[in-house]
């Protein structure tokens, strides 16, 4: 029976819908300590909503990588680098400092901050930006990343987005499943595709402009890709049998997915300019979950062609497959690391799904999760975090993990599941 | 048996739809959709008076429209192929035709089990095909585990997921 057409295409920028929270878990043992003082507020009027002194310290927080000193020790509160005094925050064994102040400009906001090194009473990073009510946070998020990179040494992925699958209802006539778009600490969250029918596997184009899916809204599953800004889609498979598992190559011009056209599932290479498409495996087992390497020469998939589902890999024009992973019975859904020198997987143990780190160069595993039914990891575009989907309470939420496993933070919607992150790369 | 036969409209229609409800209580396209019910009805009926009588016990299989699996497996069990092949008589009979939609529990990743799921809708296809039922009289689709028939993580939850639902069309 035709179900009667649902979906709902909504443009980013449409009204909110259900709101996250975030929940840091997980201590941070050897990581920087920095204190980020509230940003003042020097106007007139009422001041921003959004303090972004307290975005900063949770974003530079939540990487793992810092710890930051709590409200309630702060011996001062600086606005500006001539307030400072060094010594107050030399004795809280601060190695950094991070003070600012908002003050009313036109329509918006000037934002100045101020990043000192409390040893050597320095100076490292001091600018002024402009802003609006509706970018603090993302202003904010950029200066955690310039923060960051400064003393990190490599880009952060502060100001970025994450896109994941909601769902309510789901054994109902009435489920309610949508694709979603949130800042990368699950603020802002926008409705981009709703539909009664099951929507899958998002994927963000390495331009950050369009995101490829998988949408059963007519009486098969097929792939779409939509531009996130102007809403505007277009079918880009919809043969007999399964359509999934798209997955973008570096260079945004082909599309990796899964079709079962030929008989079962294989990995197909399809060219979005020219419209060809390449059959990458062939063999009677399930191939799927391709994932590009990041210079695009390789893909791996998920295969049981040796009995049980593994990771393999092979050239992205084709060839003999490889076997990459060898250590425990289920390992699926890989995903490689910015850097290309590691895998993100799930991988079963004794207690449960879990998202382990296969290290390329030896083949070693490390579980970093511990959950029951830990899936769909996705990494930071600094490679310094991994997002993936969790169970808490028999709901879907999600959660991220710092690659050496050590900071731990749950991002949760209010209601129904959430599932399916995919991390956008970082576009300048 | 006498007062089973007497029975059996009123008995099978309920069992029809005690077998959708708790399977199939996604959509209305899954229950007894007007016109595939009606062709069963009159199926039922034209079959009663020749020892039809097992089509209104309880154990009947031409009553269930799902068939379970194993973790892990599309290997089609016993009881399943029996379901399978008393819905093969009926399609080969009434030339109607069905959609087979495999489904999984929630273990594993979600596009694995998307084939995992259409692995076992072509194994139930294939048990049909091979009792002679037309392949233009089917359609299959995987759900993987998108469309759980019951939400939870006891065993006994996850086994009811774990299924290939016979849907007519």
């Amino acid at each position: 029976m035709k179900r009667p057409f649902t979906l709902l295409l909504l443009m980013l920028l449409a009204a909110p819908a259900w709101s996250l929270t975030i929940q840091i878990t997980g201590g941070a043992e050897g990581a920087t300590p920095i204190a980020v003082i509230p940003f003042g507020w020097s106007g007139s009027g009422e001041p921003p909503m959004v303090n972004l002194g307290e975005v900063v310290a949770t974003d530079l927080k939540r990487s793992g990588r810092f710890r930051t000193l709590d409200d309630k020790d702060m011996v001062a509160k600086p606005q500006v680098g001539s307030q400072v005094d060094f010594q107050d925050w030399r004795a809280l064994k601060q190695d950094y400092l991070v003070v600012g102040q908002a003050t009313p400009s036109g329509d918006g906001y000037q934002i100045r901050f101020e990043l000192f090194d409390v040893y050597k009473g320095q100076q490292l990073l001091g600018y002024n930006m402009n802003s609006n009510a509706r970018d603090l946070r993302s202003t904010a998020h950029q200066i955690a990343d310039m923060i960051y990179e400064k003393i990190i040494g490599q880009p952060g992925a502060f100001n970025t987005r994450v896109a994941y699958i909601t769902a309510k209802g789901e054994t109902t006539v009435n489920s309610q499943i949508a694709l979603q778009v949130s800042d990368a600490d699950g603020y802002n969250p926008q409705t981009i595709v709703s539909s009664h029918d099951p929507l899958m596997s998002p994927a963000w184009s390495p331009d950050g402009r369009r995101i490829a899916y998988v949408s059963f809204e007519s009486d098969q599953p097929s792939i779409y890709v939509q531009d996130v800004f102007t809403g505007k889609r277009t079918k880009v498979a919809s043969y007999r049998g399964i359509n999934g598992s798209p997955a973008w190559s570096p260079d945004g011009r082909r599309l990796a997915m899964t079709l079962s056209k030929d008989g079962n599932p294989d990995i197909y290479v399809y060219d979005l300019d020219g419209g060809s498409l390449d059959r990458i495996t062939n063999h009677f087992s399930i191939d799927t979950e391709a994932n590009w390497s990041p210079d695009g020469g390789k893909l791996v998939f998920t295969s049981d062609r040796g009995g049980k589902p593994q990771i393999y890999e092979v050239s992205a024009s084709g060839g003999e497959p490889k076997r990459l992973t060898f250590q425990g019975s289920y390992n699926a859904r890989a995903t490689y690391s910015p850097d290309g020198k590691s895998l993100a997987v799930v991988t079963q143990t004794s207690g449960g799904f879990r998202i382990g780190l296969v290290n390329l160069s030896n083949g070693s595993m490390q579980v970093l999760t511990d959950g029951r039914l830990d899936e769909s990891p996705s990494f930071a575009p600094n490679g310094s975090m991994i997002i993936y989907a969790t169970k808490e309470g028999g709901k879907g939420v999600l959660a991220a993990i710092s690659v050496d496993g050590r900071v731990k933070q749950r991002l949760s919607v209010q209601a129904g599941d959430v599932r399916e992150p995919d991390w956008a790369p970082t576009v300048k | 048996m006498k007062i089973i036969v007497r029975l059996a409209p009123i008995a099978l229609s309920a069992l029809l739809m005690a077998g959708c409800s708790g399977m199939s209580n996604r959509k209305g396209g899954e229950g007894p959709a007007p016109v595939a019910g009606s062709a069963d009805t009159s199926g039922v009926a034209g079959e009663s008076r020749y020892g039809a009588s097992r089509l209104g016990t309880p154990g009947d299989p031409l009553s269930q429209r799902v068939v379970f699996f194993e973790y892990d497996s599309n290997e089609v069990t016993h009881e399943g192929r029996e379901i399978l092949l008393a819905h093969a008589r009926k399609l080969s009979s009434t030339r109607g035709s069905v959609t087979l939609e495999g489904h999984c529990d929630e273990r594993g990743s979600r596009e694995y089990n998307i084939a995992l799921g259409e692995r076992r809708a072509s194994a139930a296809r294939s048990i049909l095909t091979s009792a002679g039922v037309s392949p233009s009289q089917i359609l299959t689709i995987s759900y993987g585990e998108e469309r759980p028939a019951e939400m939870g993580v006891s065993d006994d939850v996850l086994a009811k997921n774990r299924r290939v639902e016979i849907v007519y069309r």
